[in-house]
C-alpha cells in the first residue's frame, strides 16, 4: 500500500439522546468485534461491561442492524457493549465446513470477557439471540445472561434450520448433477452452512443442562413472541440461585425473519435496557488496545476502515493479498445487496474477497448508509425503494474517490439486486474496469421501475423465516412458494410486453448500458434462471446492444444454495 | 392413546387462545389459536416425543389444523 489505510474517522456518532458514543472496530481471537461505548469525553462507564452475541445464519443477517440499534442504544446508556462476529460468519475469520461454531464461539465469548475485566469492568454481562444464546451458555466468563428466544436446544434449533430449508430449496429450481455434496454431517440452511463438528457440538446442547452450570447470577429470558420459556429451563437457572427474570416482550419475529424490513423492537431495547440498569456502579477502563488487522492463512490480511460520511461513519474491511496491495493494482468493490451487510449474501462477498486476496487481488466491502455496520436511518425501510437513492450512490463514489486517493488503481465492482443498481450508477459517473452485476432488478431508479413493481418482485422473491412459518400455517400457499420465482418472472414478462407498446427502441436504461461500455467498462451480468432481472434486461435492452448474460440455473434471487458459492466465487475471480 | 398424548402437548406447546380440554379431536387448532410461530414449537415437540421426524409434504396446515390430523400423520410416520 503507498498510504495506510486504518483510518478511525469520526471519534462520536449521532447520538439521539442519552450520551455522546463512539464506535471501535477490532480484531478479537480472529474474530471481527465493534466495540460501542459512550464518548471519551462523558467520563466513567457504567460497571457492567456487555457482550452482544449475535444469532447464527440467516438469523445473523436479519438481525445485524437491529443488534447495532441495540448496541447504541445500550452505549447511550453508559455501556460498553462488544458487538461480536462469530467465528466463520461475518467479517470473522475461518470457514463454515471447518470450524466447531460451539466451541470456537464459546472461546471467543471466554476471551471478550477476560479483556472487559482486565481493562476494568467489575461484572459482565451477555446479551445471547437464538442460536448465540446457546453458545452463550456454553461459555464461560459471563457473570449475566439475557437469552433472547434462545432455543429450546440444539437439537431443535438444527431441525428448525433443517426445515426451513427444505421448504425454501423447492423454490432454487433444478440442481445440477454435478453439484459436490457437503461434508457428512453438514447441515445446509437459509444459505448457510453449519459444518460437522458444529452439528455435533449443536446436538448436545441443553439450555437445561447448561443452566446447570451455576455461573450465572441474574438471568433475563425473552422467549419467542407469544410463547412461554419451558418451566424447566428457567426451574433450571433457579436451582443454581441465579436471579431469573422473565420478560414477554414482543418483537424478536420483527429482529430475526427478514432481511430487509428487521428492526429492534422498543419492547426489546426496554426489557434489555432495563434489565442491565439495575447496576448503578461506574468505572473508568483502559481503552480496548485490540488490532484492527487480521490475520489470515497464506499472508491475507483484512483491516477496518471507517470514513467519514454525509449522515457519519461508512464503514468498511479491506482485505489485501500477502505482501499489502501495491500502488496502483485493480481493487475490487464489493457492495451492499438491498439491506444485507458488507460480507454480502449468505457470507459470499467475504469470501470471494478473501479468494482475490489470495490471488493478489485487493478488494474492498463495505456499507452504505442505513445498512450493516455504516450511519443511517435505524428504523426499518418502509419500502425496498430507499435501496436504489441517489444519497446510496453518493456513498459509492465517496468511497470510490477514497481508494483512488489512497493508491487504487482501476476498479471493479460486484453486486446483487440493488447491488448492481449501485455498481452501474458507479461506472456511469466514475471510471470502473468491470462491473459484475447479479440479479439486478432496476439499473435505473425512475417512474417505470417503480411502476413495474421492482420491490414487490424483491420481496416475493426471498423466501424467509416468516413467510416459511406462514407456509405451516396455510397463509401461504406451497404452490405460489415452489413457483415464486418463475411466476414473478412471467408476471414481469407480460407486465413488460403491455408497457413496450409504444416505448422508444432504446430507453434509459439501454442508454446507461451503452454509456457504460463505451466508458471502456467491461459489463457482465449474470441472472439466477427465472429470476425477474432476465426479463427486465430483455424490456429494456435490445438484443444487440445487450451485455454479455450468463444464466445461473437452479438457484434463486440471493443465490442461497451452497453448491453455487463456489460458482459464483469462480465467476467472479474469472471476470 | 395417540390422541391423549398430542392433547397434551398441544396444551404445553401450543399456547392456544381456547382451553385445549374444551376442544373435540377435529376442533379447528389454527380457530382455537395456533399462530405460524406455535406451530413450530408445536412440530418440534411432536418430532422429539415421538421420535420422528415431518417430511416437507407434511409442513403444511392440513397436518397441523387439529388433534385428529396430527394423530393420523404420527401414526403415518411411526409405521
Amino acid at each position: 500500500m503507498s498510504r495506510p489505510l486504518d483510518e478511525n474517522g469520526p471519534p462520536t456518532a449521532p447520538a439521539p439522546e442519552g450520551r455522546a458514543i463512539r464506535r471501535s472496530r477490532y480484531y478479537l481471537s480472529d474474530a471481527f468485534v465493534v466495540e460501542h461505548g459512550p464518548a471519551p469525553a462523558e467520563g466513567p462507564v457504567k460497571e457492567t461491561g456487555v457482550i452482544l452475541m449475535p444469532p447464527l445464519g440467516y438469523e445473523d443477517t436479519c438481525a445485524y442492524r437491529p443488534l447495532r440499534v441495540l448496541a447504541d442504544a445500550l452505549a447511550r446508556a453508559g455501556h460498553v457493549v462488544l458487538r461480536l462476529d462469530w467465528p466463520s460468519l461475518g467479517d470473522s475469520a475461518f470457514e463454515a465446513v471447518q470450524v466447531d461454531l460451539v466451541a470456537s464461539g464459546a472461546a471467543l465469548v471466554a476471551a471478550a470477557a477476560q479483556s472487559l475485566r482486565t481493562r476494568g469492568f467489575t461484572r459482565i454481562a451477555g446479551i445471547g439471540v437464538r442460536g448465540g444464546g446457546l453458545i452463550a451458555l456454553a461459555a464461560s466468563g459471563l457473570d449475566e445472561l439475557a437469552l433472547l428466544g434462545v432455543p429450546a436446544s440444539g437439537k431443535a434449533f438444527l431441525r428448525e434450520e433443517r426445515a426451513f430449508h427444505q421448504t425454501a430449496a423447492k423454490a432454487y429450481g433444478h440442481t445440477p448433477d454435478t453439484v459436490k455434496a457437503l461434508p457428512e454431517g453438514a447441515v445446509e440452511a437459509g444459505g448457510f452452512v453449519y459444518g460437522p463438528r458444529t452439528v455435533q457440538a449443536l446436538q448436545q446442547l441443553s439450555p437445561v443442562t447448561l443452566a446447570g452450570a451455576g455461573q450465572l447470577r441474574r438471568v433475563l429470558v425473552i422467549y419467542r413472541d407469544g410463547l412461554a420459556a419451558p418451566a424447566d429451563f428457567l426451574a433450571a437457572f433457579e436451582r443454581t440461585g441465579a436471579e431469573v427474570t422473565v420478560s414477554s416482550a414482543p418483537g424478536l419475529g420483527a429482529m430475526l425473519e427478514n432481511s430487509y424490513h428487521s428492526e429492534l423492537r422498543p419492547e426489546i431495547e426496554a426489557a434489555v435496557g432495563a434489565w442491565l440498569a439495575v447496576h448503578a456502579g461506574q468505572v473508568e477502563p483502559v481503552a480496548p488496545g485490540m488490532p484492527t488487522q487480521l490475520r489470515l492463512e497464506g499472508g491475507i490480511t483484512e483491516r477496518t476502515v471507517v470514513l467519514p460520511g454525509a449522515v457519519g461513519e461508512l464503514s468498511g474491511i479491506f482485505c489485501e493479498p500477502p505482501g499489502g496491495a501495491l500502488p496502483g493494482v485493480a481493487w475490487t468493490f464489493f457492495l451492499n445487496a438491498g439491506g444485507i451487510r458488507r460480507s454480502g449474501p449468505n457470507r459470499l462477498w467475504t469470501r470471494a474477497a478473501r479468494t482475490l486476496a489470495a490471488e493478489g487481488r485487493p478488494s474492498l466491502r463495505f456499507d452504505v448508509r442505513d445498512v450493516g455496520d455504516s450511519d443511517g436511518t435505524n428504523v426499518p425501510h418502509p419500502d425496498l425503494e430507499a435501496m436504489y437513492s441517489e444519497s446510496s450512490i453518493q456513498d459509492v463514489l465517496q468511497v470510490y474517490d477514497w481508494a483512488r486517493a489512497r493508491g487504487a488503481g482501476e476498479i471493479d465492482v460486484v453486486g446483487l439486486c440493488s447491488g448492481s443498481f449501485l455498481g452501474i450508477q458507479l461506472a456511469a459517473r466514475r471510471q470502473v474496469r468491470r462491473a459484475l452485476l447479479f440479479n439486478g432488478l432496476a439499473f435505473v431508479w425512475n417512474d417505470d421501475a417503480r411502476a413495474s413493481g421492482v420491490t414487490s418482485h424483491i420481496g416475493a422473491s426471498l423466501f424467509d423465516l416468516r413467510r416459511w412459518r406462514r407456509l405451516l400455517t396455510g397463509r401461504i400457499s406451497p404452490v405460489a412458494v415452489t413457483r415464486a420465482i418463475v411466476s414473478k418472472a412471467l408476471l414481469a414478462g407480460a407486465a413488460a410486453i403491455a408497457r413496450l407498446r409504444g416505448r422508444r427502441p432504446e430507453d434509459e436504461v439501454a442508454v446507461l448500458m451503452r454509456v457504460v461500455m463505451s466508458r471502456g467498462t467491461r459489463l457482465n451480468l449474470i441472472s439466477s434462471e427465472g429470476d425477474p432481472s432476465v426479463s427486465y434486461l430483455e424490456r429494456h435492452v435490445p438484443p444487440d446492444n445487450r451485455p454479455a448474460l450468463t444464466v445461473l440455473p437452479g438457484v434463486d434471487h440471493t443465490i442461497r444454495p451452497v453448491w453455487a458459492h463456489d460458482r459464483v466465487v469462480d465467476l467472479i475471480r474469472e471476470n | 392413546m395417540i390422541q391423549k398424548d398430542i392433547r397434551e402437548l398441544v396444551l404445553k406447546h401450543a399456547r392456544l387462545s381456547a382451553d385445549v380440554n374444551t376442544l373435540s379431536d377435529l376442533s379447528d387448532l389454527y380457530a382455537a389459536g395456533l399462530t405460524s410461530l406455535t406451530t413450530v414449537n408445536l412440530m418440534l415437540a411432536l418430532e422429539d416425543y415421538f421420535n420422528i421426524e415431518f417430511p416437507d409434504r407434511m409442513l403444511v396446515r392440513r397436518t397441523f389444523g387439529s388433534i385428529q390430523s396430527l394423530a393420523e400423520a404420527v401414526e403415518a410416520l411411526k409405521t
